[in-house]
């Protein structure tokens, strides 16, 4: 049969031109163009985390290596043991172990990040042979020794050491940048935050001294630099321990000052009348008269705004001595809608200050379109409008510095892991605002709000210059949608001193209960406790300090990073605490020898410092 | 065409082709050899032992061998008479697998049944009794063959039973590899070029549509036409494998030498193993392991050709069971190369698997007890 032949003859000719085609196909990726670069690599590189740091290079957030127990099922063999074992040693349920045994195949994770005793207690029995298929596997982790002290700042990282929230997450790339393709280990740059740990120390006690005695929903202080815009404490309670954050409540991790968006109350006055002032409405001269209320005629509606006294006469700076509702919304009738839209605007209201923690909002100001007769005089004493502590404080500096908003800053710089600086974040003017006399103006006004009659008088310091606005605003009822009768904001801006000002300070109580809620009454006398603490950490003198002028000794602070190749810096009277930065040197390692401060060193100050060096401190 | 009977002087007359034996046992070495490179990393971390495939692996070999013998020197008939009962056994474990207790699930296929603590792979079987089957009814039906109701349709419904039972396991490579060689015993045994065109208008589609029917499979047919579209998935084997082969290069770098196999090569072992052995052999490597299966099929043929004219089943026999192992060998080096989507087809005498390798040898045994008959024939004559 001649046909089944050919046909044998063109099936084998189909099968050859398909091996032609394999034959070619395997010259082409193994000779030809071969493609070697492996998209995969069995060994995981590993990367260290930078540290964060505090301004003084106080260490915040750091990488740890702890242990992980770790299971291969196939060379389990008794598994009934083993899980009664590892329940006895690491507190977990032993049906739990032995389910997920019974259950999964190959590899399994028992426990992740054990603590070192449990680790060397389980490596003993490993060790013994006790526990076959058990194996200790290092992982990295991290570690917050301040806990909770600037939690919201720095957020926290997941288990597998990716940044979740907070600096860690919007900077995580920085901290933990790509592996390289040739080395071992990736170390991650250093981030130095603007904050400075003394002074968040300071207001983080203050503020939760505050949130216990009033029960407040919530307790905000932030510091920042007048000149620079650099927050130096950002602190917000209720707040967690990033070591567990997990077992914290969520409302705890919240990061108020940046995403909480609340009506200001009286304190806005200070920039609703800066803004009247430079479109030219009201001048320092200006006057209005209180008669206990705002009244002003709509075809459709009365607007009344109530005063909480009867001023008579007022000035721009009775109004913000005396808070007069009034006063202020009687100047806001002299400028147009869209110019104070547009003014309040320029202070940063209704958009972002573009801080890098994460959910900032943009507050509450409607656009003009929007505004009902009510709305200018409303916003003009500071309500109708909503805000955020960081757009209150931020807008604060374009008082400080002669009318020229700054761009706030929570990151000082970054270092790369040989020390080599990176990015150094400078003062960042974002835009005029007002000019520099209506400035003057509004600073000086605020000073008198501290003299005795003053609403911020239980801020007045002797020998001090301040100028401080107080502010209760009425929360609105969720429930109602109406302002609530019995649940308030109270706040307090101090900025200080008021003829070159160099600090400010924004405390805010959300919804105290007790019989005391006024901003003027609560939150100005803390604010002047934080105020005595912090001035001598920043040089601001009293004039009724007895000043000695002492050149002895200087101030004693490890330099913010030393490395190897450095010289080693006098370490003689410094704190253990102090002495951290040392231990975060790469290839150095620190022998210390009792407790108190530094009384030796060896080597000596000035030694370059090697890799592999040992510096051993006997401390008294 | 001859009637074959029970009869004991017809055993153990004439010996078996020494060639092919000869490729059966080189193949088979060089099998050994490789799988043992490809798989004791993973045997060490997986089982603790990095030797677990190579004794596994030997085991079965050594069963495949004897069966191989044994089965080469069985009397002819015996194949025929064989038949109703491999189709029916097939069929039955075919149905097996689909029971929930019995089947059992590997990476989401139903392709596997447990018989005490082992597990066998039904579908190796079904190939076995079909290129029998086939080529026992063609043979059979020589003059009825372009008639459609007594000649086509019957050998064609119980292919289309047996890939429609394999394809519901979830292995459609595994169906379109029967029907593929089924259709070149059709092919071969002279249907009319008419029905093929039939045959083609009504499977393709079919085939088209059950291609798309399931996520994975369009996910591989995606990672086939663009591999770094999902390297972290389906186009992972495939962009792992072209790695290993690239950095084998023409001489590779010696045997045993490869590290994509230390986890960055899956299923090293078993259907990539000719990844390892380009990693390890190189091209030069791949070369000769091709031309060895290019031997072994030419041989095969050659064998079969004998039969033609005078026997026909034997023939068509021959030429379906060589061209079963040949092109289960082509596609697995196709697929590694990227050449063709990734199947679940493994290499024969190289991959690890006990159901694979058993039907091997037994097909190989067929060959060669065909070829002794052929000689002892001849020497007949």
């Amino acid at each position: 049969m001649p046909n089944q032949k050919t046909r044998f003859i063109f099936f084998a000719a189909l099968t050859g031109v398909f091996i032609l085609l394999i034959l070619l196909r395997y010259i082409e990726i193994m000779i030809v163009s071969p493609s070697v670069q492996p998209v995969y690599s069995p060994q995981k590189s590993v990367i260290e985390r930078g540290p964060i740091l505090d301004r003084n290079g106080r260490i915040l957030a750091i990488q740890t290596r702890l242990n992980s127990v770790t299971a291969w099922i196939p060379s389990i063999k008794d598994k009934e043991k083993t899980a009664r074992v590892l329940s006895e040693e690491l507190d977990i349920n032993k049906s739990d172990i032995l389910e997920s045994f019974n259950k999964r195949s190959g590899f399994l994770y028992i426990k992740r990040k054990i603590t070192p005793t449990e680790s060397k207690r389980i490596q003993k029995l490993i060790n013994n042979g006790d526990l076959p298929g058990i194996a200790l596997e290092p992982e990295y982790g991290r570690n917050y020794p301040e806990r909770q002290l600037t939690a919201h700042l720095t957020g926290f990282t997941g288990i597998d050491n990716i940044g979740l929230d907070g600096i860690e997450l919007t900077y995580n790339d920085i901290l933990s940048p790509q592996p390289e393709a040739d080395q071992e280990t990736t170390y991650g740059n250093q981030i130095f935050l603007t904050i400075d740990l003394t002074m968040q120390y300071m207001a983080e006690k203050a503020a939760r001294e505050a949130y216990k005695k009033y029960n407040a929903d919530d307790v905000m202080i932030l510091i920042m630099d007048a000149k620079t815009g650099e927050f130096l404490a950002y602190t917000s309670i209720p707040e967690f321990d990033p070591n567990t954050f997990s077992t914290a409540p969520k409302s705890s991790k919240e990061n108020k000052p940046v995403t909480y968006a609340y009506e200001p109350g009286s304190v806005f006055k200070i920039f609703s009348l800066a803004s009247m002032m430079e479109l030219g409405g009201i001048t320092q001269n200006s006057h209005f008269y209180c008669n206990g209320k705002y009244e002003k005629e709509f075809p459709d509606e009365t607007v009344v705004i109530n005063c909480l006294g009867v001023h008579g006469d007022v000035t721009p700076q009775t109004i913000i001595q005396y808070s007069c509702n009034s006063g202020a919304a009687y100047a806001s009738d002299t400028v147009s809608v869209l110019d104070f839209y547009l003014k309040l605007r320029d202070f940063g209201f209704g958009s972002r200050t573009g801080l890098p923690l994460p959910g900032e909002t943009i507050g509450i100001l409607k656009k003009p379109e929007s505004w009902s007769g009510r709305t200018k005089p409303t916003i003009a004493i500071g309500q109708e409008i909503s805000v955020s502590a960081v757009q209150m404080i931020t807008a604060a500096t374009a008082l400080s510095n002669g009318g020229t908003l700054l761009k706030p800053h929570i990151i000082k710089k970054i270092v790369s892991p040989e020390g080599k600086l990176i990015r150094e974040v400078v003062r960042t003017p974002v835009r005029n605002v007002i000019g520099d006399s209506v400035a003057q103006a509004i600073l000086e006004d605020m000073e008198t709000a501290t003299l005795p009659t003053g609403t911020a008088r239980r801020l007045n310091i002797e020998g001090l210059r301040i100028s401080a606005k107080t502010g209760t605003a009425q929360r609105i009822d969720p429930e109602t949608g109406r302002y609530s009768k019995n649940a308030f904001v109270a706040s307090t801006m101090a900025i200080l001193p008021t003829d070159d000002p160099r600090i400010i300070i924004y405390a805010v109580i959300d919804n105290p209960k007790g019989p005391e809620f006024y901003g003027g009454r609560i939150v100005a006398p803390l604010v002047k406790e934080l105020v005595e603490e912090i001035i001598p950490i920043l040089g601001i003198r009293k004039t009724t300090d007895n000043v000695v002028e002492h050149s002895g000794k200087v101030t004693l602070s490890l330099p913010g990073h030393i490395e190897p190749g450095s010289s080693l810096p006098d370490l003689t009277g410094l704190s253990k605490r102090e002495l951290l930065p040392l231990f975060s040197i790469k290839g150095i390692s620190v022998e210390m020898e009792g407790e108190g401060w530094v009384v030796s060193q060896t080597p000596s100050p000035g030694t370059l410092l090697k890799e592999g060096t040992v510096v051993h401190l006997k401390l008294k | 065409m001859m009637e074959y009977g029970f009869s004991a002087e017809k055993i153990n007359k004439g010996s078996s082709d020494f060639v092919f034996l000869s490729l059966v046992v080189l193949l088979s070495g060089l099998g050994i050899a490789s799988l043992f490179s490809a798989s004791y990393y993973y045997g060490m971390v997986r089982f603790d032992n990095p030797s677990y495939f190579l004794t596994r692996q030997l085991v079965f070999m050594g069963t495949g061998f004897l069966l191989m013998f044994i089965v080469s020197k069985l009397p002819k008939g015996i194949f025929v008479k064989s038949i109703p009962l491999l189709l029916f056994v097939s069929l039955i474990l075919m149905i097996a697998t689909l029971i929930p207790g019995v089947g059992r699930e590997v990476l989401g296929g139903k392709r596997w049944i447990i018989i005490g603590n082992r597990s066998f792979q039904p579908s190796e079987l079904v190939k076995l009794s079909l290129i029998l089957y086939l080529s026992h009814i063609l043979s059979k039906k020589k003059d009825q063959k372009n008639d459609l109701v007594n000649g086509i349709l019957p050998p064609f419904i119980v292919v289309g039973v047996f890939a429609a039972l394999i394809y519901m396991q979830n292995d459609f490579s595994t169906a379109v590899f029967i029907l593929f060689v089924a259709l070149s015993i059709f092919f071969i045994a002279g249907i009319h070029l008419g029905y093929f065109a039939f045959i083609f208008t009504a499977v393709v589609p079919l085939a088209l549509m059950l291609l798309f029917s399931k996520e994975h499979r369009v996910r591989r047919l995606i990672a086939f036409l663009d591999p770094g579209s999902d390297p972290s998935r389906a186009g992972f084997q495939v962009i792992a494998a072209k790695i290993a082969l690239g950095s084998g290069g023409f001489w590779g770098k010696g045997l045993g030498l490869g590290t994509r196999k230390l986890g960055g090569l899956p299923e090293a072992h078993s259907d990539f193993i000719f990844a390892v052995l380009g990693e390890e052999a190189g091209f030069i490597g791949i070369a000769v392991i091709v031309v060895l299966f290019i031997i072994f099929a030419a041989r095969g043929y050659s064998l079969s050709r004998k039969y033609y004219e005078k026997d026909y089943f034997a023939y068509y026999l021959m030429f379906g069971l060589t061209t079963s192992i040949l092109y289960q060998a082509l596609i697995n080096i196709a697929v590694v190369s990227g050449l063709v989507p990734v199947t679940g087809i493994p290499l024969p005498f190289f991959s690890s698997g006990g159901s694979s390798i058993l039907i091997t040898f037994i097909m190989c045994g067929i060959i060669l007890n065909f070829s002794r008959n052929v000689s002892s024939e001849d020497n007949r004559e």
